[in-house]
């Protein structure tokens, strides 16, 4: 080798180490040198519009920073520009979430949480109590379903944001909160006082429909403990002799994918959940049930959904729905197609992103459509029978005036015929 | 010997080789040193910046920005393939966390029609249409004070603060003008879709204290509640609202008017129209506040002791060409201040240039009198003399910036109020 050759190769290998440094950054998070970089480096600037991105950014937030005609705090417009950035991808499931919307969503997918049982529903003079947990400080203190939440601790709550007043109501463990209620058939409002304790959500409520042999369960969400529960009050069912089975899915948000594919497991062995599709170059991945797990004595299900049906109550329902296991009854589920992870971020902030899309068994996409005003055109899964809830119902699960239920109740009974 | 020849060939060979990696190591750090301090570059001053003011942690905004917008890139589902959109969004969210009415993020073509309206070219139905909260709204004709509250809930402050639709301005020989519309006028539904306002929020809100009270049973109190759940299930936002009503030149669309309680129907052909250009009639003077409007105004004056100055229907202008318009007809002075709700003192506008010979003012005014005309004639009247002719203004005192971004979207933000007064503002 001679000498020219020599230098010139350890030439390229020091320079070489010095590109491995300068792009050091960008090399431990897997991505391809920063261009723009090395152009800042080498001082060349297209043009003066040519700013970074980043540059763009960083300029704004200082000019509204600097300014605005109002102080700022710091760290809540950056979160809000975060909660913007991540918004410009036109996807309504991928959210940064700031660090108090991150302990909530935590707080949220392990259903445990101080507050005081119950769960609230929108109203425009408050929030209307769409469940109360039989065995939380709520029913002890005499709240019940159906009830109108108008006041905490004294102060008027109407015209308020839902996640608002559950924050009135929620505190520390142990406290007392004043819950003022207007109930039908009552002349005056009313005042209770729950203690707060730590919640474990029950997820799975079951009962018998009185003098039938159909049991009604009820899945509020696919939390961590709802397999188990699912599986608990399925078996009490069957022990008390069910012929029919009911599961209402109304207002099921969804949850975790694998605790539905073990759900699911208790009814067929070794088929298709969902056909999960990753961004390109990360292939696509089927998510099936266990072999073994099946216990079904084969009675008629008869699955009770809404629009507020979402997501993996969606992938229940449909897949019982494909393989022919139940009936649909309701109005159209949500539509939602998609598979979120959580990733931790600094500052004990996080980010939920889309990181799938996933297909049904049938292969069919239910991905929700909407138009410029956010209402639905399209997408969810369609009721096998289209039920409309009555204006009147008093409450969902109302044996009387949920016509949903009883529309659902009747099919099962014809089945049984 | 051959053990020691070999012995010191390999020392030797170490100490290179050591030497060697010792450089790498040295580069590899060196190259990533230099990145940061690459990256840390200061930028030149920012244009148009009012001050600099206070210190805030910029690197740490740079590093969260970076970190989220990896993820993105590298998680999401599907490609992102634009840098730019993402830091144009995050400006948005910035933007849009103001909860301000008057500094607003703006799309391309919105923002393209925002710059048109200042040049005086408008599109949609002819009106410049503003979002007013409650408290801002337009003051009845009749009544003298613009601040007094409108209803007894926002007395009480239990009325949410959703901003109200409300035409400020009308072009001459729009659609909205054919229509008969006028300022003052309130959108309450746009193609059957309700504009949420807090109107019925507030008769609820009455209705519930009613029931409260025992003087409404459950069945009537229920009757309302439908309605407002009905209504809201059609509802469209306010901003999205005035999208559809100054945006375009095609298509026609049915708005319903709150107009003194009452509503009012029209339909309304989208089409292009414009304000009042500079003119001269006799002695009476249009004066609109874009490009130019100076130097004509000076040459109009030359030889006049005095002239009336119509500033109706004149509801958005440039704030920098109505300080020239300024030191055209008044002495050197100060004329007022711009506060801010910060702990900074008022920034004095001061005419450092004037007229030494100011001609006698007259200026026309009324509620479409806003923004750089409102204070033109707040300036001229309490600090140069000029007499006020017609009736309130429209109480837009705010000083507003105007950023473009690269992408062609932009956003306007509001830096401070005018006032006759050197206070905090309130």
């Amino acid at each position: 080798m001679n000498r020219v050759a020599r230098t010139s190769l350890y030439g390229i290998g020091l320079l070489g180490c010095f590109t491995f440094g300068f792009s050091w950054q960008n090399i431990q998070h897997l991505e391809a040198p920063d261009a723009a970089a090395f152009k800042k480096l080498l001082g060349i600037h297209s043009d003066s519009q040519g700013l970074s991105s980043e540059q763009v950014f960083r300029q704004n937030y200082s000019r509204i920073i600097a300014d605005y005609e109002k102080p700022l705090k710091a760290t809540e417009l950056k979160y809000a520009g975060m909660e913007g950035m991540v918004a410009s991808l036109g996807d309504p499931h991928t959210l940064f979430l700031p660090p108090r919307a991150a302990k909530e969503f935590s707080d949220d997918t392990k259903a445990n949480y101080a507050g005081v049982g119950a769960r609230l529903g929108t109203d425009p003079l408050g929030a209307k109590v769409a469940v109360v947990f039989e065995d939380g400080p709520a029913y002890a203190g005499g709240l019940r379903a159906g009830d109108l939440i108008t006041m905490v601790d004294g102060k008027s709550v109407g015209g308020q944001a839902i996640e608002q007043i559950v924050d009135r109501i929620k505190g520390p463990e142990d406290t007392k909160v004043l819950v003022t209620i207007i109930r039908a058939k009552m002349d005056k409002p009313m005042t209770l006082t729950l203690r707060r304790a730590r919640i474990v959500l029950p997820t799975v409520e079951s009962k018998l429909i009185p003098s039938t042999a159909i049991g009604y369960v009820t899945v509020t969400q696919f939390a961590e403990p709802t397999a188990a529960q699912f599986d608990r009050e399925l078996t009490k069912l069957e022990q008390q002799g069910v012929k029919g089975l009911v599961i209402d899915l109304r207002g099921n948000p969804g949850g975790l994918l694998d605790i539905v594919t073990d759900m699911l497991g208790r009814f067929f062995n070794d088929k298709v959940v969902v056909t999960m599709k990753f961004r390109q170059g990360r292939g696509a991945q089927v998510q099936r049930t266990d072999s073994g797990g099946v216990h079904d004595p084969g009675y008629p299900i008869v699955i009770l959904m809404n629009e507020d049906t979402a997501s993996a109550a969606e992938i229940f329902a449909g897949c019982m729905q494909d393989y022919g296991r139940a009936t649909l009854v309701g109005t159209h589920s949500y539509g939602k197609a998609s598979v979120q992870n959580v990733f931790p971020l600094a500052e004990k902030a996080s980010a939920k992103v889309t990181i799938a899309k996933y297909f049904l068994p049938h292969g069919s996409d239910i991905g929700r459509k909407v138009d410029e005003f956010s209402a639905f055109v399209s997408g969810g899964l369609q009721p096998d029978i289209q039920v409309e809830l009555d204006l009147e119902a008093e409450a969902l699960g109302d044996l009387k005036s949920d016509n949903q239920l009883r529309k659902a109740i009747d099919l099962v009974k014809e089945k049984l015929r | 010997m051959t053990n020691f020849m070999t012995n010191i060939g390999q020392t030797k060979s170490i100490i290179a080789n050591s030497a060697g990696i010792i450089v790498a190591v040295g580069l590899i750090a060196g190259g990533a040193r230099v990145r940061s301090n690459v990256e840390r570059r200061p930028d030149g001053p920012h244009p148009n910046l009012t001050a600099s003011r206070e210190t805030y942690p910029e690197a740490n905004v740079t590093d969260t920005y970076n970190e989220v917008s990896r993820l993105i890139k590298q998680e999401y589902v599907e490609s992102v393939n634009s840098d730019m959109k993402l830091a144009t969004g995050a400006v948005r969210g910035m933007v849009t966390s103001l909860g301000d009415p008057e500094s607003l993020f703006m799309d391309k073509d919105e923002f393209a029609v925002f710059r048109g309206e200042r040049t005086g070219s408008y599109q949609g139905i002819g009106a410049e249409m503003a979002l007013l909260l409650p408290s801002r709204s337009l003051t009845k004709p009749g009544e003298s004070s613009a601040t007094a509250p409108e209803s007894p809930e926002e007395a009480l402050g239990t009325s949410p603060h959703i901003p109200k639709l409300t035409i400020v301005a009308i072009t001459p020989g729009g659609a909205a003008a054919r229509a008969g519309l006028r300022v003052g006028d309130v959108v309450d539904s746009i193609d059957g879709h309700w504009v949420i306002n807090s109107d019925l929020i507030d008769e609820f809100n009455r209705a519930r204290r009613a029931f409260l009270a025992h003087k409404m049973s459950v069945t009537e109190i229920n009757v309302i509640r439908k309605r407002l759940r009905a209504q809201t299930e059609h509802a469209m936002v306010p901003i999205k609202a005035r999208q559809k009503l100054i945006m375009g030149t095609t298509g026609s669309i049915e708005v319903k008017w709150k107009r003194a309680g009452k509503l009012v129907s029209t339909s309304l052909t989208r089409g292009a129209s414009h304000m009042p250009e500079f003119t001269i009639k006799s002695d009476q003077i249009t004066l609109p506040f874009t490009a130019g409007s100076a130097s004509r105004l000076r040459d109009a004056l030359i030889g006049k002791v005095a002239c009336t100055i119509d500033l109706r229907n004149n509801a958005v202008g440039d704030f920098d060409e109505m300080r020239r318009c300024l030191a055209v007809v008044t002495k050197s002075g100060t004329y007022g201040w711009v506060r801010t709700f910060r702990k900074e003192a008022a920034v004095p506008v001061i005419v450092s240039k004037g007229n030494s010979h100011p001609p006698k003012i007259r200026l026309l005014v009324d509620g479409s009198t806003r923004g750089a005309a409102e204070m033109f004639a707040l300036a001229l009247s309490k600090f140069g003399g000029a007499t006020l002719s017609g009736s309130n203004t429209g109480q837009e005192r705010s000083v507003v910036e105007t950023v473009p971004l690269p992408d062609g979207t932009g956003y306007s933000l509001v830096t401070g109020e005018y006032s006759v007064e050197k206070g905090a503002a309130k």
